[in-house]
């Protein structure tokens, strides 16, 4: 009896408990690819509007009630459009990051709100009052709201731990790594925003049919603004927290309500609960911010330091592994060029590249053959690192080619050039710090698995085996570099010498055919650098690697390299094997300035 | 009926007023009716007036012996400025509080989310200040006391043209992202075009929330009007004012429901001194229960009262009256709660009321649309410091 | 379009774009120093309006919890003026202690610090409508004497008039910028700040007290932003506490037109948007709200730089 009275009194309050859970996932999706969105309110609106001029106008209803399937419909339209929209506005904004991104949503949610206040078909300032009704109680649309919930909250868990979620975080985390291993920016980040408009749209769609009335007041910036509270004092970092977020949020305006009521306190108290609920609110933003940085549901609390769980589960560790036929084979099924056949494996002709007035990289030209371990030294500033992003293609050449086994790469994005085989480490390390070692070896062979959102939502058998095949993968190059042991832990929280040996091997991950390496040896000890050298020479015979190789510390590239060449102030000075190069008095007036 | 009516009252009053004569409505049962409006937001600024007025009317009936002895409770639910605040006010009044009638929301916008939830309960609604068209096309359980706009607005252009025989041009300006404002608006300018005299020479569009008029003023100006008819709330409708005013404009104005009430004094100070406008409620009538109203809001709040105050007593007292006939046919104590909501819904929009508004009555439309008799033309008069002013009303 | 109507169309824009330019000025100094966005700035715009009409010996309504109070002072408008605008930059000094610096102390990030500025924008106005009520208040008469209504830039046959009081705004808002301008390039004080712009951590090595320099920042800034709020008050009345709240949307078009963190480019910014508005045709007034964001968004896509703003500075 209680529990009915209850439910028909805060029926209305409930569902919508839920469906701001759901519009908070709609934020939380495009932020776990590190994008700011304010744009849900924008797509929000647009499906409210779809839903209510087709059930006012086009759609039959009788006496103020429309048929469910009727609602269903709308939602599906509403998903549609939002998608289509999100797409077209999506693709351009999507360059843009951080704050400027968000100030594009806004700007974005700002005009569609004008544009609504002004069309006819919108009921412009009035809006469209009398929707029609699909069920007979508020409590009724549980039925489609609580299963939409749960639905995506299950679509959300899969998807952290499939390789579409792993891309995401990944670009989260650092998105030029990302790009290096293969992963599209531009089509990921693209994807999330476009599912979490779809997912605005769609509860608009019910927003719509639940509120009565729908009108331009639905999409605004305030809106954005509840919206983003619910993520970030939540929990920004789990898919958990938009949804405790928005539950609780939306709550708590009447449960201040309803503590206003109790008897026997003092009226100040009442009044101010009664008044200054959003005072609360606005407090609770503030300092939830300075305590909460990440909010209240964060990964720590779900049992696991990082944003994937367990790297165990779904493959037994094997008990031992020999740096394995798989991890070998896997390199093998690369399609081979003939050496023999004349064509060069990677030619850099004149290449040149500029900053500004600076010119880094002047009409460079070489050859690297392949299976040889080509060293590329000269004084800091020469160019080196600047050479390689033109080769990877993290930076624009102004003039020049690079060609790569036949194929020219001049200018192509760096997944595409990772994509061809190409793989490389950085000089300043760019791990996925806060994700686990096991993750970044998963996120490496994002390119040697195919599964899209859908099968790796829905967790069908093609998806899993893929995933059984990369992680058994990653344990046996783990294994190889000695990082086996680390597998569960954070990345950045990794002595210096293993993050080094972890690049190294999410590099091999990726079954490149060819690693550039920029300065692996940096920070290292004498014994560290002999170890590098000898896994350097070592996994370029067991995967079949070519190896380019900028270091500064000369031993160690004379006793490692094949051939080496030598920048200084982005020219090329010379190339040739050690011993030549050594004494080539040029080179050492360039190291030694005279 | 009227007189009928009237001879009650009087007897109440003078029986109320006899020592002992009729006992005090008790505490001990008190009849709830719940007051749904905006006491928070921006839009406070209209549901704290309507606060008062109910509250005032409260203790008025109460001390007057309530409903046959049982006093009144007022139950106040904040529904703050936007939809879903109304819907969750409402919610509680009905579910919780379980009132017998509700008085709300604000406005317009609300009404159109909420009072469906009154209706689809059961639960009469009355609506002290939404004039927007269709309100109680709703449901046969949504009424109002508040005119709609085309009741009210011709009157105000008939009263500019007494001043000015000679108009001629008229401009004509509304806040388009205001539903209210776009619904008077073009009863306004149907008016206008009825009108043979009269030429309507620009329409010019803002925003509530706009605050810099210097491109509307520009193009107002230049059309040479005679009279400019502006629809549109206090804080936009009296920047409108004191910049054309300040950039040379010397017609006559009429402004709209919403420059009914005195905060635009502040807005346009001196400058507001001789905007027309219609009004649904004065203060200067002189019917009894309005002076007897005036007399205790005066006392309160040492102002004259607004229309908003005055309408939302109208209401309360809507309800009372309502109940006390209900009593009359058959005791309320007799009636389970869903049956004293219809039975009491029923009796609303049937009943005619001598209120501060004057006479009202309600035309089934299904909800009880409001009747009203009569309807009043102020003009604003400002003191010369511009620090204080008050709508005058003038003679018919 | 007729010549008169031209020129006053764009003196209609200059006095539009220096109410954007003179809210957006302090708003920008603080990103410039700080890189943060300051949501709350709209609030202590609101609150130094309030507080120079308390100073003007003014009354509160009926509504809010100092119901009928006033200040015993009856300071004369200039007086008040800076008065206010001296209060709200205090207030603006607790804020930066409150709510930004445990953040800073955190190493946050910029979004996060966004939104507690939102956070403390909302509480503030809240806060400001419990204490002042929701009426509308403003100024009294003649603030700055037998002034006339409105300046007069045509003839008397074809009058392009232009309000005093927007005259005075953007008289105003050249100033700020000028004194802003001498602040950062000419004195000692202003390449310590420019300083603490380039690298934090750096300056304070280097012996600069970062955290006093921050401080002056924000209080500049809320200074700027009281100043502007009660000329703005002064021009339109204070209509609510919301009422600062509205510009803090255009105000980021504003800024991100002119160039993130570019004080010039705010001025620019400002204008620019306020003559776009003033431009829109009569026919299309509907639509003027969403020009400042269009021009935004184009903006954004085609140089998110801003106007003033060097390539390259948005690798945020």
């Amino acid at each position: 009896m209680i529990a009915v009275a209850f439910l028909t009194t805060y029926g209305f309050l409930i569902v919508s408990m839920t469906l701001a859970a759901l519009l908070a996932l709609s934020l939380y999706i495009p932020f776990l690819a590190g994008q700011l969105s304010l744009a849900s309110p924008g797509f929000y609106a647009l499906g409210g509007y779809i839903a209510a001029v087709l059930a006012t106008r086009v759609l039959p209803s009788a006496a103020g009630s429309s048929p469910v399937s009727a609602l269903l419909l709308e939602m599906a339209l509403a998903a549609v459009a939002s998608g289509l929209l999100a797409v077209a506005v999506g693709v351009p904004a999507l360059r843009l990051r951080g704050i400027y991104f968000a100030l594009a949503t806004i700007a974005f949610v700002e005009i569609l709100r004008v544009v609504s206040l002004n069309l006819d078909i919108t009921g412009g300032a009035v809006g469209i009052f009398g929707i029609p009704q699909p069920f007979a109680s508020q409590l009724g649309y549980l039925w489609i709201v609580a299963p939409l919930l749960v639905g995506t909250m299950v679509v959300m868990w899969r998807l952290e731990r499939t390789r579409a979620g792993r891309a995401l975080v990944a670009l989260r985390e650092d998105e030029l790594a990302a790009d290096a291993m293969g992963i599209n920016p531009t089509y990921y980040k693209t994807l999330a925003f476009t599912l979490g408009a779809m997912l605005a749209g769609v509860v608009g769609a019910i927003s719509a049919h639940f509120l009565n009335t729908w009108n331009a007041r639905q999409g605004t910036f305030d809106a954005s603004v509840s919206l983003l509270a619910f993520v970030l004092i939540g929990g920004s970092r789990t898919f958990l927290g938009p949804v405790v977020g928005g539950l609780i949020l939306t709550a708590l305006p009447e449960v201040l309500r309803a503590a206003a009521d109790i008897g026997g306190l003092p009226a100040w108290i009442a009044r101010f609960l009664k008044e200054g609920r959003l005072i609360i609110f606005g407090t609770l933003i503030a300092v939830g911010s300075v305590f909460f940085p990440r909010g209240l549901i964060t990964p720590e609390l779900l049992g696991g330091p990082r944003h994937f769980r367990d790297p165990r589960r779904g493959s037994e560790r094997p008990a031992s592994t020999d740096g394995g036929p798989s991890a070998r084979a896997a390199s093998v099924d690369r399609p081979r060029r003939d050496a023999a056949s004349g064509v060069a494996h990677l030619a850099v002709r004149r290449v040149s590249c500029r900053f500004g007035g600076l010119t880094a990289v002047n009409d460079v030209s070489f050859e690297v053959e392949r299976g040889e371990i080509f060293g590329i030294i000269g004084p800091n500033g020469a160019g080196k690192t600047t050479l390689f992003n033109v080769i990877t293609g993290l930076a624009r050449p102004a003039g020049g080619q690079v060609v790569y086994r036949g194929d020219d790469l001049t200018g192509r994005p760096p997944h595409t050039v990772a994509a061809r085989g190409i793989a490389r480490t950085f000089q300043n390390i760019r791990l996925f710090g806060g994700l686990s070692v096991m993750d970044n070896m998963l996120i490496a062979q994002h390119l040697r698995t195919k599964a899209g959102v859908v099968s790796g939502a829905l967790g069908l058998s093609v998806a899993r085996a893929e995933e059984q095949g990369i992680r058994r993968r990653a344990w046996e190059l783990l294994e190889r570099v000695g990082l086996a042991d680390r597998a569960g832990e954070a990345a950045r929280g990794l002595p210096y010498g293993d993050q080094r040996r972890l690049e190294i091997a999410r590099a091999l991950a990726l079954g490149p055919a060819t690693l550039l390496m920029d300065e692996p040896a940096a920070g290292m000890n004498a014994d560290e650098k002999r170890e590098l050298s000898g896994l350097v020479r070592a996994i370029v015979a067991e995967f079949d690697l070519t190896v380019m190789l900028i270091e500064h510390h000369v031993p160690l590239v004379m006793g490692l390299c094949d051939r080496i060449a030598v920048l200084n102030f982005g020219q090329l000075i010379d190339l040739g094997e050690p011993e030549a190069v050594r004494q080539n008095p040029a080179v050492v007036e360039a190291y030694l300035g005279e | 009926m009227k007189r009928i009516l009237v001879g009650i009252l009087s007897l109440a009053l003078i029986v109320g007023a006899a020592p002992g004569a009729t006992p005090r409505a008790e505490a001990a049962d008190p009849i709830p009716v719940g007051v749904a409006v905006a006491q928070t937001s921006n839009v406070a600024l209209f549901g704290q007036e309507q606060v008062i007025g109910a509250q005032i009317a409260e203790e008025f009936f109460n001390q007057k012996g309530g409903v046959n002895g049982r006093p009144v409770k007022l139950i106040f639910q904040d529904t703050a400025g936007d939809e879903a605040g109304a819907i969750n006010a409402f919610q509680n009044l009905i579910n919780v509080a379980k009132v017998v009638a509700i008085v709300g929301p604000t406005l317009s916008q609300q009404a159109f989310a909420a009072s469906p939830i009154g209706n689809k309960a059961g639960v009469p609604v009355i609506g002290p200040s939404n004039t927007a068209q269709g309100i109680p096309q709703i449901g046969e359980y949504v009424s109002r006391v508040s005119a709609p706009v085309n009741q009210i607005a011709p009157h105000a252009v008939k009263a500019a043209m007494d001043i000015n025989p000679n108009l001629k041009r008229v401009a004509v300006l509304f806040a388009q992202n205001d539903a209210f404002s776009k619904s008077e608006t073009q009863v306004f300018q149907q008016t206008v075009k009825d009108n043979s005299k009269l030429e309507l020479v620009t329409t010019q569009t803002f925003q509530t929330t706009d605050t810099d008029f210097t491109a509307q003023t520009t193009n107002v100006l230049a059309a040479k009007p005679d009279l400019v008819i502006i629809s549109g709330l206090a804080a936009d409708g009296g920047n409108l004012v004191k910049q054309l005013r300040e950039l040379g404009y010397k017609g006559l104005i009429v402004g709209g429901n919403g420059f009914n009430t005195t905060n635009l004094f502040p807005v346009c100070k001196a400058l507001c001194d001789g905007i027309l406008v219609a009004q649904a409620y004065s203060y200067q009538a002189s019917s009894e229960i309005n002076q007897a109203f005036r007399t205790v809001y005066k006392e309160k709040q040492k102002k004259e009262p607004p229309q908003f105050s005055g309408q939302s007593f109208t209401a309360v007292q809507v309800v009372v009256d309502a109940l006390r006939a209900l009593e009359k046919k058959t005791p309320i104590a007799s009636m389970d709660l869903a049956k004293l909501r219809t039975e009491l819904n029923k009796q609303i929009i049937a009943g005619t009321y001598q209120t501060p508004l004057g006479e009202i009555s309600f035309k089934p439309s299904p909800g009880g649309e409001i009747v009203q008799k009569d309807f009043y033309i102020a003009q604003i008069k400002m003191e010369a410091d511009g620090a204080k002013g008050a709508f005058v009303f003038l003679k018919k | 379009m007729t010549r008169t109507l031209l020129v006053q169309q764009f003196l209609n824009g200059l006095a539009i774009g220096s109410v954007y330019a003179i809210f957006a000025l302090g708003f920008t100094l603080v990103f410039s120093i700080l890189r943060i966005i300051n949501f709350a700035h709209g609030a202590v715009f609101t609150l130094g309006a309030y507080l120079t009409y308390a100073l003007t010996g003014s009354q509160f309504g009926i509504n809010g919890l100092l119901a009928n109070a006033t200040l015993g002072v009856r300071l004369p408008f200039p007086l008040a003026l800076i008065g206010g605008s001296l209060l709200a930059g205090l207030a603006g000094v607790a804020l930066e202690r409150v709510a930004f610096r445990p953040l800073r102390a955190r190493g946050a990030d910029p979004l996060l610090t966004l939104v507690s500025s939102l956070g403390v924008a909302v509480a503030m106005v809240n806060v400001m409508q419990y204490l002042f009520g929701a009426e509308i208040y403003s100024f009294p008469p003649r603030p700055f004497g037998n002034v006339p209504p409105a300046v007069n830039f045509g003839s008397e046959a074809t009058p392009i008039p232009v309000r005093s009081v927007q005259v005075i705004i953007f008289l105003v808002s050249v100033a700020v910028l000028a004194v802003l301008t001498y602040l950062i390039h000419g004195t000692r004080v202003g390449k310590a700040l420019r300083a603490v712009a380039e690298d934090p951590v750096t300056a304070r090595l280097l012996g600069i007290n970062t955290d006093r320099l921050i401080v002056f920042t924000f209080f500049i800034s809320s200074v700027l932003g009281g100043l502007a709020g009660t000329l703005v008050g002064l021009s339109v009345s204070i209509a609510g506490p919301y009422f600062g709240i509205a510009f803090g949307l255009k105000g980021l078009a504003v800024i991100v037109l002119g160039g993130l963190g570019n004080i010039p480019g705010t001025m620019l910014g400002g204008l620019l948007i306020g003559l776009a508005e003033s431009f829109v045709p009569s026919q299309h007034v509907a639509y003027r709200d969403a020009v400042p964001f269009a021009l935004l968004f184009v903006v954004l896509l085609v140089r998110p730089y801003g106007l003033l703003g060097e390539a390259g500075s948005d690798r945020a």
